[in-house]
């Protein structure tokens, strides 16, 4: 028998609400702007008709719908991005001075990855979920998948060694238009 | 140098674990959540009114239309007063009192212990999504009617359009009447999805059928499909630019209509098993 959807609800906020909260953290860095996705996600996930919605696949509902939000207003910043060096000359990168700078300094280059490839790096690497786990959550080929974190993973190196070597040479404001056109 | 995964993983979890995140508020989700359901069932609801007002009024037309003729020379005081304002005011009247009731019903309560069941008002285009498990076919016990594909029996080139049938049969021991949708369907390799309908686009431009089967009577409905790839775009990818051709291989084609009872009973899906098709 089908279980109400309240019930899936409830079970999902009280037993992965605080997952769901630090997935879209890592994706947005705003704990506020987190727990407002996440809360927009659920409702959009329990408030649409939905067949057989279980557990797993609500919480993958409601991580997509997060990753698809983070995707919209990746594009809407994405038309500034895309002029801003035409105004504004670009800053140097500080070199990190300690771990805590190292963290906070790649965890800043994730967040400025294309959300996809951010969103599967997370997955795979805070979640530790399987290639085919993230393919699954996220609705996309196991192909695909591979192919977003290996691409993420390039852009993370090729963007450290351009500010090892102090110069600006990877773009840090990649939008998901950027490799989904 | 490509950051570890041990530093990725450890960037993360410390990340994570330094942000003061706010709790979900489950009360505010369970009444947002509610509200919206609340509204799109009144939409569906208001949606099936109306179109039942149109076939009515269309029925109408039709039999004032078919009448004429036989009132012979003096059909033309006929045909006048079916274009008369009077006529006009009667029909839209009827069509009006017909959206009413579509209205009345479609405001009335909707909460209570038992809207769960509303799992099964889903679009059939959206049962399926790209890159995700097709969904099972539907259970012989829960539904008299059962649905299956007859796929194509020269190979689909890869990257067209095609048809496919769909058997829509009455496998209970009373009569089945009401409303099907067009077929939604779906291609999957391996038991995923590689390409289903955009939401809207399965019966764009097609009347939903009026259905009235037997035990054992069944009507077969058509339903369109590319041989093309969403699973590598995603969702996001549908519409939005152009689908890689499937590559040359067998792949399963289901197809999923949802039937509105004529009884007012829930409206519920039929989904066929997938049957094998050739592409390429």
């Amino acid at each position: 028998m089908a279980r109400s959807w309240d019930d899936v609800a409830t079970q999902l906020v009280v037993e992965r609400g605080d997952a769901l909260t630090r997935y879209a953290y890592l994706l947005t860095g705003d704990a506020d702007d987190a727990a407002d996705l996440v809360q927009d996600a659920l409702v959009r996930t329990f408030g649409s008709p939905r067949f057989q919605l279980t557990l797993p696949r609500a919480e993958a509902y409601v991580r997509r719908a997060v990753l698809n939000a983070v995707i919209d207003r990746s594009r809407r910043d994405g038309t500034w991005r895309r002029v801003r060096h035409l105004a504004v000359a670009p800053a140097p990168v500080d070199v990190p001075q300690d771990r805590s700078d190292v963290r906070i300094d790649l965890m800043r280059r994730i967040r400025s990855l294309a959300p996809r490839q951010a969103a599967c790096i997370v997955l795979r690497y805070y979640d530790d979920l399987t290639v085919d786990q993230v393919a699954r959550t996220l609705g996309l080929s196991s192909g695909a998948v591979k192919r977003y974190l290996s691409d993420g993973l390039r852009a993370l190196s090729s963007s450290i060694e351009a500010s090892d070597g102090a110069t600006v040479g990877a773009d840090p404001n990649r939008t998901e238009d950027d490799h989904v056109s | 140098m490509s950051p570890e995964p041990n530093d990725l993983s450890e960037a993360m979890s410390r990340e994570a674990d330094a942000a003061s995140a706010r709790p979900v508020d489950l009360e505010a989700v369970l009444q947002g959540s509610r509200a919206r359901r609340r509204t799109r069932r009144r939409a569906v609801v208001g949606a099936t009114a109306s179109i039942a007002g149109l076939l009515v009024v269309g029925g109408l037309v039709f039999a004032v239309g078919a009448t004429g003729p036989f009132q012979g020379a003096s059909s033309s005081d006929g045909l006048a007063a079916a274009d008369s304002p009077a006529a006009e005011s009667e029909s839209s009247a009827e069509s009006e009192s017909s959206a009413g009731e579509g209205d009345d019903s479609a405001s009335a309560p909707q909460v209570g212990p038992e809207f769960g069941d509303d799992l099964l008002v889903a679009a059939p285009e959206t049962l399926n999504t790209c890159g995700a498990a097709i969904a099972p076919a539907s259970d012989a016990a829960a539904s008299p009617l059962a649905a299956t594909v007859e796929p194509p029996a020269a190979s689909v080139p890869s990257g067209s359009e095609a048809t496919v049938a769909v058997v829509v049969a009455n496998a209970g021991p009373s009569i089945v009447e009401g409303v099907l949708s067009a077929p939604a369907i779906t291609v999957s390799d391996g038991g995923a999805t590689v390409w289903h309908p955009r939401l809207g686009s399965a019966d764009a431009g097609a009347a939903p059928i009026e259905v009235r089967l037997g035990p054992g009577e069944s009507v077969t409905l058509t339903g369109a499909f590319t041989a093309a790839s969403c699973a590598d775009g995603g969702e996001d990818s549908l519409g939005t630019v152009e689908l890689d051709p499937l590559a040359p291989g067998p792949y399963g084609l289901s197809a999923a209509i949802s039937f509105t009872p004529a009884d007012g009973a829930p409206q519920e899906l039929v989904v066929s098993p997938a049957a094998s098709a050739r592409i390429g």
